[in-house]
């Protein structure tokens, strides 16, 4: 009896493969709704999908994970996105108890390429064809029980925008067989000499070996010898065959109407000159979305969380628990949540430029220009997304499939002017630039913020060029892509996409955020036990309310990020920093907007008072009576604010997304060394 | 058929069969997705700078750069 709810309960491993634009994500979508998980695979910064269904089969409930792997043309990987998929499929232990094959009715003979192979590997196989709404509309009439035979393996029809064929595949799943046979016999392109020399029985080689042996190539020596030509044999001998199939099972129609208005679409979209506007246009609109929009829901966030904190403080007897709870733990969680907005509408738009196919227009238009630095046109919309946030930028980066392009766009997007950096560049910038000065019909402050925001651009290309000769990869940088026909995009996908970029975001960058901003709220509220009793004792006769200011004032000075501080003013000091501003690049670690309310409590200016914060640091002097925030001072910070590594939410999400802490560290050093030799200079220059 | 011509060389709008390749990887990457020796090509695009190319194929559009396009040996049609 055991062996029998075994069988009722036995989870079934299935994998699906696609040609890319062959519609598999909006069939996993499909398949599995929001029972998705999102993860890496390991080692390399590919999204692994895994969703999961149940299926019925003759009376037996079957619990399904399908697996979504990375689109590919065929079963000899090219890239390392293309490796993952191999690898799970055939190339390591337990193999998947199933292969589902999206193919796209409308692309039969291009798409069938992929599916003869994974045919040939002998494992239970179903071939899906989806998108049968635009082989209809395209007037291409498929016989799919003829195509069924001919191929040996069950061929289901399906129209995955619709949920068309859906209920059918799910029953199919748990009783899918292998094929009848391996499509074609593989003696038929390699020779008893070349089995003998891999090392394979050959009476009993198969696809399955030499498919194997291909992927682990490097471990034999003369494998480049052995293999030669097997690769092009094996697909010239495919296409032969799926010639003379698609002849029989498939009849073409006239005119393929929703190629020929893309093509009519394209001669706009694409057009050098006016693509090009359109193009302009688009990220404009969706940089704005990002800027402007997201600041709502973000104002909310703050709000809510500011409200809590006041409720705890109104509740609460003041204790070290009460300042954790409200300053550490909801700060911090205000922290992660409101970046949500940016994450979630970032990637709404992505899903649309994606599913609409305007997403490989965009890499066709900017790839002339993103080649010169190592990046990808790909790159263009995190890089642009960069300069309202980093984090939900680099979480967009994983469109680009090439990995060393992938890493450059991680590496540089931060150096793009962010969102937070906006007020300590107003603050600054006002401290510089007293009065509203005009250099022609140009006002000067707005000059400043420009330069500012080009500079970050500007380094951000250079530090690209850089990272193109220092990054090392065997992967061979190569464009060559589908331009997809233009369709509406799904809003379910839309949907998915942005839902589950805002959990993947929470869970895996929030953990490492909220930590550390744990740590950056525990070194600015304790300090040396010794000197915090004192200081408590000195204000615990005073009421006076101005009075008031300065314990927290005093407290931070004392408070460990207090004498870390002071600790750096020497290495700052060649910057023009003194230790109170030390103190603010450390508490800025939590954000950077951070720098004005440290400055606010540091000049016990009451927090979050712009104006009198700034009045109280344009009157700072120092001990020889100079003016402190002097033009040489705020240009160095300015410059420091622009290039450093001054973000724990970046460094989480750059270790999510790489998979290791080596590339954050990276990262935090080339910015930060970046930021210290360029305000050295500028300081230097202008002192 | 002109000789040695190349696909970087093809203007917009001009057709071509492709005739074969001069790079093995290259040449696997472009098959595999559809580009094979006898296949009949038009140019239908041009990103700005000049790079890359769009093609147009039975049923599908490629792009591609011309560094790319120039490892494939074409007849003009």
């Amino acid at each position: 009896m055991k062996s029998e709810s075994e069988k009722n309960n036995h989870l079934l491993r299935i994998a699906l493969v696609g040609n890319p634009n062959s519609g598999k994500t909006t069939l996993f979508n499909a398949l599995t709704g929001l029972n998705q998980k999102t993860g890496n695979f390991p080692g390399v910064t590919v999204e692994k999908k895994t969703g999961f269904l149940s299926g019925k089969a003759s009376d037996k409930n079957y619990k399904i994970e399908l697996l979504d792997l990375p689109g590919v043309y065929s079963l000899f990987p090219k890239s390392l996105d293309e490796e993952v998929t191999s690898k799970h499929l055939f190339a390591s232990e337990p193999l998947p108890d199933a292969i589902v094959v999206v193919i796209d009715a409308s692309n039969l003979k291009r798409h069938l390429l992929l599916a003869t192979q994974v045919i040939s590997l002998g494992l239970p196989t179903l071939i899906v064809l989806n998108m049968m709404d635009v082989a209809e509309k395209n007037n291409i009439q498929i016989n799919v029980d003829l195509l069924s035979e001919k191929l040996g393996v069950k061929v289901l029809r399906a129209n995955s925008r619709n949920g068309d064929g859906i209920a059918a595949i799910k029953n199919a799943l748990p009783v899918l067989e292998p094929a009848r046979n391996a499509f074609y016999p593989i003696k038929a392109v390699l020779s008893e000499e070349q089995s003998s020399l891999l090392g394979i029985d050959k009476a009993a080689v198969s696809f399955l070996d030499v498919f194997r042996v291909n992927f682990h190539k490097g471990k034999l020596p003369d494998f480049e010898q052995i293999l030669k030509g097997f690769e092009e044999r094996d697909l010239l001998f495919r296409y032969e065959r799926i010639r003379k199939i698609a002849a029989e099972t498939v009849s073409t129609g006239t005119d393929s109407s929703l190629l020929k208005k893309t093509k009519q679409a394209d001669k706009i979209l694409t057009h050098p000159l006016f693509g090009f506007a359109i193009f302009i246009g688009v990220l404009f609109i969706i940089f704005q979305t990002i800027f402007y929009l997201a600041d709502f829901p973000m104002t909310w966030i703050e709000q809510a969380f500011v409200a809590a904190g006041e409720f705890f403080n109104n509740i609460l007897p003041d204790t070290v628990f009460r300042n954790f709870l409200v300053n550490g733990l909801l700060s911090g969680l205000s922290g992660i949540l409101v970046f949500v907005p940016q994450v979630a509408l970032l990637f709404g738009f992505i899903a649309i430029l994606e599913d609409s196919g305007y997403m490989a227009r965009i890499s066709f238009l900017s790839d002339r220009m993103m080649k010169v630095c190592g990046l990808n046109g790909r790159s263009v919309i995190p890089l642009m997304s960069g300069m309202a946030c980093a984090v939900p930028a680099i979480m967009g980066t994983r469109t680009i499939s090439n990995v060393k392009e992938r890493l450059i766009t991680i590496m540089v997007t931060p150096l793009m002017s962010c969102s937070a950096r906006l007020p300590v560049y107003t603050l600054l910038i006002s401290l510089m630039v007293p009065e509203q000065e005009n250099w022609g019909p140009f006002n000067l402050r707005g000059i400043i913020m420009t330069l500012l925001y080009c500079s970050g651009a500007l380094f951000a290309f250079f530090a690209a060029i850089v990272m193109k000769l220092l990054i090392k990869s065997r992967e061979r940088s190569f464009f060559i892509m589908e331009m997809p026909v233009y369709r509406w995009p799904q809003w379910k996908t839309v949907g998915i996409t942005m839902y589950e970029k805002a959990k993947v975001f929470v869970r895996d960058a929030g953990r490492i955020i909220l930590i550390l901003a744990l740590i950056i709220w525990y070194l600015s509220n304790f300090g040396p036990s010794s000197r915090m009793e004192a200081i408590d004792k000195k204000y615990s006769a005073i009421t006076n309310a101005e009075l008031s200011g300065n314990y927290a004032t005093e407290r931070l000075e004392n408070s460990y990020a207090g004498i870390l501080g002071k600790k750096i003013e020497p290495l700052i000091r060649p910057l023009g920093f003194d230790w109170k501003i030390g103190i603010s690049l450390i508490t800025s670690f939590a954000a950077r907007e951070v720098f004005v309310s440290t400055m606010a409590t540091i000049y016990n200016a009451g927090q979050d008072n712009l104006l009198s914060t700034q009045q109280r640091m344009k009157e700072e002097k120092n001990n020889k009576g100079e003016v402190v925030y002097s033009t040489a001072v705020c240009a160095s910070l300015l410059i420091f604010y622009l290039f450093a590594m001054q973000c724990i939410s970046t460094l989480a999400i750059v270790r999510r997304e790489t998979g290791s802490w080596k590339w954050p560290a990276i990262q935090f050093f080339y910015m930060t060394g970046l930021a210290y030799l360029a305000s050295f200079a500028v300081y230097q220059l202008l002192k | 058929m002109e000789e040695g011509l190349k696909l970087s060389q093809l203007g917009l709008n001009e057709c071509a069969r492709i005739d074969s390749f001069s790079d093995e990887f290259l040449s696997l990457k472009l098959m595999e997705i559809g580009m094979l020796p006898g296949t009949e090509v038009k140019l239908i695009a041009v990103a700005p700078f000049g790079d890359p190319i769009s093609v147009e194929l039975e049923s599908a559009i490629i792009s591609l750069r011309k560094s790319e396009a120039g490892a494939v040996r074409i007849e003009k049609l």
